[in-house]
């Protein structure tokens, strides 16, 4: 029992890490996916296309993919960033491109009526969108929202691959040294276990309440999670 | 030359998707059956399971299994480990996809079944089976889609796939922006038609599947 | 004395008595709450009985005990002489066995979506009773006529109207040749014009001499097809009687209460 205590107090500046990781990766994400998701409401095909086309693109590469191309691939332009700014950029834009479909959903699910309001009340575009739309579409987004931060969180164990010291980093060098890997390793899947389970209840909580905002027939809690996997 | 390099990998890369796909959807009739039992212990061991084959990253499970457990294939063998590391990650989710197939399907086609004395296999695969696979099958399209992803992660363990060659060439001196690029479009030229499938079984339905 | 021990006598008596089905001391309970509290029934060869009452009185319960889709908490049913549910025999109890000797039409008719109308009525008699595809379909044609639906063999259910489906239903339950019908609010689901259909089909099929049972709100039907009726009520049986005794001389204030609410008057 010492010993899992012993590890898993080491083990802490790793979870730290990764959780500044997902931190900062939302930091980006988030407000590209708010952007984006806004573009993608636009009736204009010549806004839409161009967003369709690069939110396709960061979904459809690995994460890993994205990762490397950051890291590995702006060098070659000149570029050349730290591995943990890398992993911000990489999986920003990654948590972005999922985030604007959450985004889109809820920005169209604003009643007409509020926009109606805020412009009966000469409020400008812009005042509209921040003061009114936005704060209506986190109401309502804000538990898938929750299952991005999840996969983000989890994602960022890939940044182990470019070096950075995360918790999967911390756990397999001090595995190493110890020569027993499989106690740390076991140590850094509790810890994710236990940041995933926590989120993933709030997650569910928020879930059932938000399913009627949303108004769309959802076919039961995990499908949701289609998009749980990086 | 970028491209024979890298498509060297493809094979394993295949190989790690269909392989893990074909476990996960194994284990993931015991687990669908598992939360929708009445007894306890089915039900407990079941979302045991989930809660841990997802509460881990896939890239936990994979060096779990290749660097932390020091018997058998998956000791030896990157492209097992990740096949079992993979394949269980994702049965937690399929598991998921046939209990909501499942649990769409109305109360009163299961009673119909009961009055008309139909056996329990029949009753599955027959009448209930045919109703739940729209549901099933397009989140068990988006969690495919989400596991070919996956399976670069493999290459961090050791395994030859695309994205393993990708690095090597990189180091050989190819250009790196353009190789990731090249490899990033192989994997979008598999995902895509699936995705376009599981939007149109949702269009036909109406019923959401990609959430995001 | 047969195999389960009972005294041949019973069957011997019931065969006598031309007694289809006795329900005693029928309880059930979901959870905290006590839906049927000692439900006794007798039921004669060829005899149609109607169970009325307010909703949440423990109708549908109770005729889902009788096919076992609900499993009494006390209380034993014997059909045809033969005891089928007793606490004892709860553990070994042949549920399908049961349900071939009993059929069910439900208030949301519940035919299999996939499935045209002949192939909803020939599926059970090729899996449950192992008949031939040929032999299956030429008695689920023969039963679609009989209930109208001759022209309709190859609709899917949802191409027809709710009278269409629910006849389909019910020659569904019918094809398995089933000894006792019982009828769970048949018309409840279905547009007021085309509950005559259906309810004529069960007419005659009481006419020809069907044991059955159904739990309904049409009175008017009950009153014209049924030779006993039954008030359920509360979880009990509060008055039962011949149609012309509960309709127009009911003896319960509850039973006349409810019978005046539901008809206006069907004096």
């Amino acid at each position: 029992m010492n010993g899992l205590f012993d590890t898993i107090g080491a083990l802490l500046p790793g979870l730290g890490t990764s959780l500044l990781l997902t931190a900062g990766s939302l930091v980006i994400g988030v407000p590209l996916g708010v952007i984006s998701g806004q573009l993608l409401t636009s009736k204009h095909r010549i806004v839409r296309w161009p967003i369709i086309t690069l939110v396709e693109i960061f979904r459809g590469f690995p994460a890993l993919v994205t990762l490397y191309l950051v890291y590995f691939g702006l060098p070659v332009i000149d570029i050349v960033l730290t591995s943990t700014v890398s992993v911000f950029i990489a999986f920003g834009v990654t948590s972005g491109a999922y985030t604007s479909e959450i985004f889109r959903a809820a920005i169209r699910g604003v009643p007409k009526g509020q926009r109606e309001a805020a412009a009966a009340l000469a409020l400008r575009p812009r005042q509209t969108f921040f003061l009114i739309v936005l704060p209506y579409a986190v109401r309502v987004a804000w538990a898938p929202l929750l299952g991005i931060a999840i996969i983000t969180f989890q994602g960022t164990a890939l940044a182990f691959a470019i070096g950075t010291k995360d918790l999967l980093g911390t756990g397999y060098s001090r595995g190493l040294a110890d020569s027993d890997l499989l106690a740390n390793l076991m140590a850094v899947g509790l810890l994710y276990l236990l940041v995933t389970s926590l989120l993933s209840y709030i997650e569910v909580l928020g879930i059932r309440r938000g399913k009627k905002a949303l108004g769309r027939r959802t076919a039961a809690l995990p499908v949701i999670d289609a998009v749980r996997m990086t | 030359m970028t491209v024979p390099q890298v498509l060297q990998g493809l094979g394993v890369t295949l190989e790690l998707w269909l392989g893990s796909l074909a476990l996960a959807i194994i284990l993931a009739i015991p687990v669908a059956l598992g939360r929708r039992s009445k007894n306890r212990f089915a039900y407990g061991f079941a979302s045991l399971w989930v809660t841990i084959a997802r509460g881990l990253p896939p890239t936990v499970w994979l060096f779990l299994l290749f660097f932390g457990v020091k018997f058998g294939p998956t000791a030896t063998s990157p492209v097992i480990a990740s096949i079992v590391g993979l394949g269980i990650v994702t049965s937690a989710y399929i598991g998921d996809s046939i209990r909501a197939g499942l649990e769409s399907v109305e109360k009163g086609q299961w009673e119909a079944c009961s009055a008309l004395a139909l056996s329990r296999p029949t009753t599955y695969l027959r009448v209930i089976g045919p109703q739940a696979l729209p549901i099933t099958l397009a989140a068990t399209a988006a969690y495919a889609i989400s596991l070919l992803k996956n399976t670069a992660i493999a290459s961090i363990i050791g395994a030859n796939d695309l994205v393993y060659y990708a690095n090597t060439a990189v180091q050989l001196g190819s250009d790196a922006i353009v190789t990731f690029l090249f490899v990033g479009i192989i994997y979008l030229v598999f995902t895509i038609p699936v995705g376009f499938l599981a939007r149109t079984i949702e269009s036909r339905t109406g019923i959401a599947v990609s959430g995001a | 004395m047969n195999d389960l021990g009972v005294s041949t006598n019973l069957a011997h008596d019931d065969a006598l008595t031309m007694s289809a089905l006795r329900a005693h001391g029928i309880l059930k309970s979901f959870g905290d709450r006590r839906v049927l509290n000692g439900i006794d029934v007798e039921l004669a060869q060829g005899e149609h009985l109607a169970i009325i009452g307010p909703s949440g009185g423990g109708k549908s319960t109770f005729i889902r005990c009788l096919n076992l889709l609900e499993l009494p908490d006390a209380g034993e049913i014997i059909v045809h002489g033969q005891p089928v549910w007793t606490p004892e025999l709860a553990k070994t109890v042949d549920l399908r066995a049961h349900r071939k000797k009993i059929g069910m039409v439900f208030q949301q008719f519940n035919l299999f979506p996939t499935m045209s109308a002949i192939q909803n009525v020939s599926f059970a008699q090729v899996h449950t009773l192992r008949r031939s595809k040929e032999e299956a379909n030429d008695r689920s044609k023969a039963l679609l006529e009989q209930v109208g639906l001759g022209t309709h063999l190859g609709h899917r259910p949802t191409e027809m109207s709710g009278g269409q489906q629910q006849r389909v239903a019910i020659a569904r339950a019918l094809a398995l040749d089933p000894e006792i019908m019982l009828f769970d609010e048949p018309t409840s689901a279905i547009d007021p014009e085309m509950r005559v259909e259906v309810l004529r089909v069960m007419k005659d099929l009481a006419a020809s001499g069907m044991t059955m049972i159904t739990v309904t709100h049409e009175l008017r039907f009950a009153q014209e097809a049924a030779q006993e009726v039954i008030f359920l009520a509360g979880g009990v049986v509060a008055e039962r009687g011949t149609p012309e005794q509960l309709f127009k001389h009911p003896e319960n204030q509850r039973t006349r209460q409810f019978v005046n609410a539901v008809t206006g008057d069907l004096r």
